[in-house]
């Protein structure tokens, strides 16, 4: 790897303590659990490495560091199937926030986040479609210096497990993004079951829930179109981790299973699945790096970086992983077999923040077409 | 020659640039014969900074060359990376690592003046297994007798010389009774004969040789070592497909017709863009492969190589498809045709670009046994002498 020093170290740590708190056995023990992740663990690798905290201003508790560290940490835990609010709280919550510049919001969440004791999510409307705030059918009415949101959400991830929700509302023509503190009298939060079994979501009710603003009225639109772009490198970025992994896996698959008397990646049928899915990863990481290198300068392509990004990684994580599974046989297709969690969680990752078809469409829109 | 004659301590840099300052003063490419500004070239040692001093070089880096040729450029001065680019690229490399040191002088100045070389490796049954060459030398008086039929040579009527691959002991295995030659094109015996090709043009030829004799002090690298000397010339190769395949062209191509007639057809739209983020997304990968091997080619550069083949193919394809009924017709199959830059010749040609240089399977095959480790192709033929072995 040609990775400067300080993101190796940071990587050869964090590997060696998902080796210990998120081995396969925890990741499958959280499968099944209501949150989908333990809270201590969760926090432990708050305090001991700070991996939540890598992107927000020290002020607030942070690192201060930028995308490229929280992108080492995003494939890790893609590489591991970490179970954790990490694109929930760390890249969506964290990054709507810290955008809104609105010093009481940031001081009430980001330390919380980067301490691990916050769990937060954004209930973002419409999933599938454009992740934009204007498709909100929550609506938020004064309520003397505060606010009541009434409405539902339909699919909020990490809705369960979150302590407090942002939430896009409509309000005198403007959309606006207010803080929710779910509880039982005005809000009903309600699992559902989800395909990729590694993550958690859940439908949201809100009953004039006390809320408070964030940011300026109005500004919910570009506040979350910023927050779900970095976010999608975040994604990008378990994708890559995720595919990764399913290459490595795949590979001593195919050096050990012998068929016929030879190893069957001795077959050119699967060496050559084998060779395309490394030439996907690879692709896939180069068009990571750019997107990271474009959100980290704040350089004038970010929009057609990031979207160039999601749509390659997603459709290589995919392609991967179901290669993966075709690749393992009979077993690639058993519940006992890891390669349907991360084929579950790469057909998720293609979903959330945008299909690779509306990013597609985001770039023909940006080159003019 | 006087690199020696410069004023004070100097940085390589700076050296190479004042030298290359006073070979344009010295000789204004305008108003200097071509060969005459070649020669001053080569003993000013700025043919390949990177060899010794005497060689056409003053032993600094590699990476200095660009200068030289950047400036050259500039003042209108000939540059023969571009115009003798096998071999300036791939001969010299292999005259400097295999060839004695009468030789390296012989060869290294005639490269230097403006010889121009072509590679004589492929044969109609030495296609991806290359060790498999039929042609053969026989020794005869200070001498080698040599008949057979080569293919896809790039530039043969335009080459003085040919760097020739040759079967001097058929009983050994078929990698180790090869010999390396540097042909003289004009010998008695060699006929060159233009390959039509897919296309109509003939971008290639085919070498017969016939009882042609090519002198001892013409063979480059010890008799039946030649497979080696091969892979380092062809290794040198893969570098120069490499920075070629990057200036790809079909996705300016594309845009320019989609923009003159697509008008609001979304599935054209969508491949469109789909396009322009494949050929985005390889050059990304490319200027980091390059970043990260600092110029060496590595696995990265197979990577690149069936990446580009197939956005060619499908850039090509979408332009098929832009130009509707249009593409029904072509601009002419006549073989001086030449190549033009019309979409539907490119087309055509583009089917090469998974098969010329290392097909997209021996490609995925590097990439699965030198990166993944899988297990390597098996090889039957590889210990048994190449008389016993079935072709075809």
């Amino acid at each position: 790897m040609d990775e400067p020093a300080e993101l190796r170290d940071l990587r050869s740590t964090l590997r060696r303590m998902l080796a210990k708190s998120a081995p396969e056995s925890v990741v499958r023990q959280h499968l099944e659990s209501a949150d989908g992740f333990d809270r201590a663990t969760w926090q432990r690798l708050a305090t001991e490495i700070g991996v939540h905290g890598l992107a927000i201003a020290e002020e607030y508790g942070g690192a201060g560091c930028g995308l490229r560290e929280l992108v080492v940490v995003g494939e890790e835990f893609g590489r591991t199937l970490c179970p954790g609010p990490f694109l929930s709280t760390v890249l969506l919550s964290a990054t709507l926030v810290a955008r809104s510049e609105d010093r009481i919001a940031m001081r009430a969440v980001l330390p919380g986040i980067a301490d691990g004791t916050l769990v937060c999510t954004v209930a973002l409307p419409g999933h599938g479609s454009g992740w934009d705030a204007a498709e909100t059918t929550v609506t938020a009415a004064p309520d003397g210096e505060a606010w009541r949101l009434t409405g539902t959400i339909p699919h909020v991830l990490d809705g369960l497990a979150a302590d407090l929700l942002l939430v896009p509302a409509r309000h005198d023509d403007l959309v606006s993004v207010f803080t929710v503190t779910p509880d039982a009298r005005s809000t009903s939060v309600e699992p559902v079951l989800a395909m990729d079994q590694t993550r958690r979501f859940a439908r949201v009710g809100l009953a004039s829930a006390p809320a408070t603003l964030v940011g300026r009225p109005g500004a919910a639109h570009e506040l979350v179109a910023e927050a779900t772009t970095i976010a999608a490198v975040g994604l990008a970025a378990d994708q890559v981790g995720g595919a990764r992994r399913m290459l490595e896996v795949t590979t001593e698959y195919a050096l050990t299973r012998y068929q016929f008397g030879r190893p069957i990646g001795s077959f050119q049928a699967v060496k050559h699945a084998l060779a395309d899915m490394l030439i996907g990863t690879e692709l896939a990481r180069a068009a990571l790096d750019d997107a990271v290198r474009a959100v980290d300068e704040g350089a004038p392509d970010l929009a057609t970086a990031v979207s160039a990004a999601k749509v390659v990684c997603s459709e290589t994580y995919y392609d991967v992983a179901a290669a993966a599974i075709q690749l393992h046989g009979g077993l690639g297709f058993t519940w006992e077999h890891g390669a349907h969690l991360y084929f579950k969680r790469a057909t998720a990752d293609r979903i959330l923040l945008g299909s690779p078809a509306h990013h597609t469409e985001r770039l023909a829109a940006a080159l003019g077409l | 020659m006087g690199a020696g004659l410069l004023p004070g301590p100097m940085s390589p840099e700076e050296r190479v640039e004042a030298l290359t300052h006073r070979l344009l003063a010295d000789h204004p490419p305008a108003a200097t014969d071509r060969a005459r500004f070649l020669a001053a070239q080569y003993d000013a040692g700025l043919t390949w900074v990177h060899h010794p001093v005497g060689h056409g070089g003053i032993g600094v880096e590699r990476d200095l060359q660009r200068r030289v040729f950047e400036l050259l450029t500039s003042a209108g001065a000939p540059n023969l990376q571009v115009e003798s680019r096998l071999a300036y690229s791939m001969g010299a490399p292999s005259v400097v690592a295999w060839g004695t040191a009468e030789q390296r002088e012989r060869y290294l100045r005639a490269i230097a003046t403006g010889e121009r070389w072509c590679q004589l490796f492929s044969e109609p049954g030495a296609g991806s297994d290359l060790a498999a060459i039929d042609t053969r030398a026989v020794r005869e008086n200070g001498g080698w007798r040599v008949t057979g039929q080569k293919v896809w040579t790039s530039m043969a009527t335009s080459s003085q010389r040919g760097m020739l691959l040759a079967r001097t002991d058929p009983a050994q295995p078929k990698h180790r009774g090869l010999t390396y030659f540097v042909l003289d094109l004009t010998a008695p015996g060699v006929e060159i004969r233009p390959l039509r090709q897919i296309t109509g043009e003939a971008e290639f030829s085919e070498v017969y040789l016939t009882d042609v004799w090519i002198p001892d002090a013409d063979r480059l690298g010890p008799v039946d070592a030649g497979w080696k000397v091969a892979m380092s010339t062809l290794m040198n190769e893969r570098d120069m497909f490499g920075t070629k395949a990057t200036e790809s062209g079909p996705v300016e191509l594309a845009l320019a017709l989609y923009r003159e007639r697509a008008g609001d057809d979304p599935a054209l739209r969508s491949r469109m863009a789909r396009l322009w983020l494949r050929g985005h997304v390889l050059r990304l990968y490319a200027a980091r492969a390059a970043r990260r091997a600092g110029g060496a080619p590595g696995p990265e550069s197979s990577v690149s190589k069936v990446g580009f083949a197939e956005l060619n193919k499908a850039g090509y394809e979408l332009c098929l498809d832009l130009l509707g009924d249009e593409a029904l017709l072509y601009d002419t199959y006549e073989p001086s045709g030449g190549a033009s830059r019309d979409p539907r010749r490119l087309f055509l040609r583009s089917r090469a670009n998974s098969i010329e240089g290392g097909t997209t399977e021996i490609m995925r095959n590097i990439l699965a046994e030198r990166v993944l480790g899988l297990p390597a192709e098996p090889r039957v033929d590889k210990d048994l002498p190449y008389s016993s072995l079935r072709r075809g």
